[in-house]
């Protein structure tokens, strides 16, 4: 019922309601404005599953906190810039936040599906099955014009509004802007063309200097969605999305961590807003529960190394005490327990760990628990630095 | 009597050089009027010349190509795929190669097969090739290597008489692929245009894939659909002019690691290319030693490419059939296939210049984007040094040629789709 109300509500912003639209517009405003990021970079001291080393961690976590501190300080003065962008149509502004590593993140779960024309979602992780087409690879991925339950599967043609295409792409008739030149591609940014009858758009994922970039595409019927590379004429133009947190770290929201065992939508746990800390919109909850209930973070690493691993939630007293938390790296799966009564709103510092590059939800992701909790369990979002 | 002699020579002057711009702006004009009916204006961005730059004087030909041959669109004999979705990769054959007795092959990727052509663009028969998602294309005049790297990691090894003889499995590759190569020691790989691996055979797989005992789960999937493919591609060898193939079993291959991308059949050269837009293209040329597969010697050009054009990325680094190289960028300014306006520079740097650190080049061949949909990549360089372009146009799939000019044709008059600066 809660969801449906939620969805309800999202509809209604989605169909227009231009009060709605700029109240979030406001919204988004406060959040960048200082906010949001005064929050991002606040780090936990010490949890208490690290108790054991206190004091090494802690002269290690408070170096780590200036110097991610300082990058997110930075990222989020971009940020507030491409969101104050005085060229940006208002109907276009209000859109998530969100990082490049999410948007690779949510390709990845695409692909081996099956390009169905008109779907602008999938399962993610499926391995097989139906997908979406080109430009709902990218609507997904984006995040527009909604934020898109990450399980969530609508019927090909289904009412979006509004429902973008490769014209829209093309045209710049959306929230997102035209590059003077595709070297200043990065990974995240989308290339399209579109001539008037037909068109066809992928997400870049690397390497334009040979002209041929790795990409993320949905091909066409009867082809499966890949991540490849191919040669892109002249045609193929760089489009970058609004609001994208420029970070070199990875961090990957709730809306982009694949949860199983929840009541909402595909499996979905519950999203919530009711406790403050959260980091972008909203965070995920979870009652304990003795069925299978997780919800995991699955990111490409870009190189292989080390990562120090950050986890957020809210606190609130009726939190478990003892969530458990998985990091599966290169060299196995670490266990690791967390007390959400505290340290809310906060990066916790779960620890250094090793991952190969790539996109591996076995040996390269981090995964909350819920199952066997003691209190509601929290997934709101992890943060990934790569250890210089 | 000096003030006026000073007069006059100074009047002497500057008769010259109004003299000298009227016939550059004729000339100019003659050439324009030249390429209105046969090729696109050569546009000159002036902004991106330097001053330093402008004194080079280089010369660049636009040059259309002639025609080797048109296949028309379709499935029968003689024709090559096309697909236009509204929405989606509209695209014709994935790939043209050719061999160094001059024979062409095309990946007809919509239909799943290759069609053999003679070296003068005559037609002499396509061959199925068993694989979900056929993308690159490598030959030499013995074999044909197939690759399919978005479905199945697979690659098959065909002769020129169309017969599939051998079916490989690669392992679990760290990244896409970005090209395939023919070499004396079988085909090799590149991935993320870094690394290249010699693809050998290393172990048969069975009917069943054998896939318990693979090292990575791509590996196993890919097993088991090639040997289905093979086994059960059997409609398109039914239609005249295709060649007939049978159920090949599959192999798993085995991975080499190469120092470079290798720039002939032989494996005695390779290079490793980096590109910035800022800094200009790096090439390291690296002698191989064929047997071990080792860098032997390594020599790195910064060559200038189409000095005074703004570049936007390199396309692609290959031999020039004499021991040079063949360096193709695309230009910042790139034209559409539209305004027909230069989207391509080739740059030759010949043997004798792979000493010099700027990479003494020869003139500079502009061509332009003219493909209605993609067909791979914009061109290829025969082992003859040749230029084979493909171009998807309304009729059908038209393959180009175009060549770099001789010695003797560069010290002449420049003609009317040439540009001294």
């Amino acid at each position: 019922m809660r969801s449906l109300a939620r969805n309800c509500r999202r509809e209604s912003l989605e169909a227009g309601s231009r009060a709605a639209l700029t109240s979030r517009m406001r919204q988004n405003s406060r959040l960048t404005g200082g906010g949001r990021m005064a929050r991002v970079g606040r780090l936990t001291r010490v949890g208490r599953a690290a108790r054991g080393t206190r004091v090494a961690r802690a002269i290690h976590v408070a170096q780590l906190g200036r110097t991610v501190l300082a990058g997110l300080v930075a990222a989020s003065i971009g940020v507030g810039a491409l969101v104050a962008s005085p060229s940006l149509p208002a109907a276009h502004a209000a859109i998530p936040t969100m990082t490049r590593a999410e948007i690779i993140a949510r390709a990845e779960t695409a692909l081996g599906l099956t390009y169905v024309w008109g779907r602008e979602s999938w399962v993610p992780n499926a391995g097989s099955g139906d997908g979406s087409d080109c430009s709902g690879l990218v609507l997904k991925c984006w995040e527009v014009p909604r934020t898109m339950l990450y399980q969530e599967e609508t019927p090909a043609n289904a009412s979006i509004v509004p429902r973008y295409t490769t014209y829209e792409f093309y045209t710049c008739d959306g929230p997102w802007y035209a590059l003077s030149s595709r070297s200043l591609l990065r990974e995240g940014d989308i290339l399209v063309y579109n001539n008037g009858s037909s068109g066809h758009v992928v997400i870049y994922a690397g390497g334009d200097a040979w002209n041929s970039p790795i990409i993320y595409e949905a091909p066409g019927t009867g082809l499966t969605i890949r991540r490849t590379s191919r040669y892109l004429g002249s045609e193929y133009q760089p489009r970058r999305r609004n609001s994208l947190q420029e970070t070199n770290y990875l961090i990957l929201d709730n809306p982009t961590a694949k949860s199983v065992g929840g009541s909402d939508l595909g499996g979905n746990w519950t999203r919530s807003t009711s406790a403050s800390g959260y980091y972008g919109d909203d965070y995920q909850v979870q009652a304990a529960t003795s069925a299978t209930a997780w919800a995991r973070w699955t990111p490409r690493f870009p190189t292989s190394g080390y990562y120090d691993v950050f986890l957020r939630w809210t606190a609130a007293s009726n939190r478990a005490t003892s969530a458990k938390v998985h990091i599966n790296t290169a060299t196995g799966q670490y266990v690791k327990y967390v007390n959400q009564q505290t340290d809310g709103g906060a990066w916790y510092y779960l620890g250094r760990y090793q991952f190969n590059a790539g996109y591996n939800t076995g040996s390269g992701s981090v995964t909350i628990w819920a199952t066997g909790a003691n209190g509601y369990v929290v997934a709101d979002a992890v943060m990934l630095c790569p250890v210089q | 009597m000096r003030r006026r002699r000073r007069l006059a020579l100074g009047l002497a002057v500057g008769v010259m050089a109004c003299l000298l711009g009227a016939g550059a702006l004729a000339l100019s004009g003659q050439v324009r009027e030249a390429q209105a009916g046969d090729a696109p204006t050569v546009t000159r961005p002036e902004s991106a010349v330097t001053k330093q730059e402008s004194a080079v004087t280089r010369r660049e030909i636009f040059s259309p190509g002639k025609l080797l041959v048109t296949l028309p669109w379709g499935s029968g004999q003689g024709e090559v795929g096309l697909i236009t979705p509204e929405e989606g990769f509209a695209h014709g054959p994935e790939a043209l190669t050719v061999a160094p007795d001059g024979r062409i092959a095309v990946l007809d990727s919509v239909n799943k097969r290759v069609v053999c052509l003679d070296s003068t663009g005559d037609f002499v028969l396509a061959a199925p090739v068993p694989l979900t998602e056929p993308r690159f294309l490598a030959v030499d005049n013995e074999r044909l290597y197939v690759l399919d790297c978005d479905t199945s990691q697979s690659l098959a090894v065909l002769d020129w008489e169309g017969h599939v003889l051998e079916m490989l499995v690669l392992p679990e590759l760290p990244d896409v692929v970005t090209g395939l190569f023919a070499t004396a020691q079988g085909p090799s790989v590149e991935v993320a245009h870094e690394k290249v691996y010699l693809v050998g055979a290393s172990k048969a797989l069975t009917a069943a894939g054998d896939g318990s005992q693979a090292a990575g789960r791509d590996v196993e999937a890919a097993g088991r659909d090639v040997t289905a493919a093979a086994q059960g591609v059997p409609a398109a060898g039914s239609d005249a002019g295709q060649a007939p193939f049978g159920a090949v079993a599959s192999k798993r291959a085995s991975l080499r690691s190469l120092p470079g991308r290798p720039l002939d059949r032989e494996l005695s050269r390779a290079v490793k290319v980096t590109f910035k837009p800022a800094t200009g293209v790096e090439i390291t040329s690296v002698k191989l030693d064929p047997a071990g597969l080792s860098a032997t010697q390594q020599n790195t050009l910064r060559p200038t490419l189409a000095s005074g054009r703004a570049l936007e990325h390199l396309v692609s680094v290959d031999s020039d059939g004499q021991g040079g190289l063949v360096v193709g960028a695309r230009l910042l300014e790139a034209g559409s296939r539209s305004d027909g306006r230069p989207a391509l520079a080739l740059t030759r740097i010949p043997a004798s210049a792979s000493g010099s650190k700027q990479g003494t080049a020869s003139p500079v061949l502009l061509l332009a984007d003219r493909s209605m949909v993609y067909v791979g990549q914009p061109y290829v360089v025969a082992p003859d040094g040749r230029i084979f372009q493909p171009v998807a146009e309304e009729d059908g799939y038209s393959i180009f040629v175009h060549e770099f000019p001789t010695s003797e044709q560069t010290s002449g008059t420049p003609s009317a789709e040439e540009v001294e600066r």
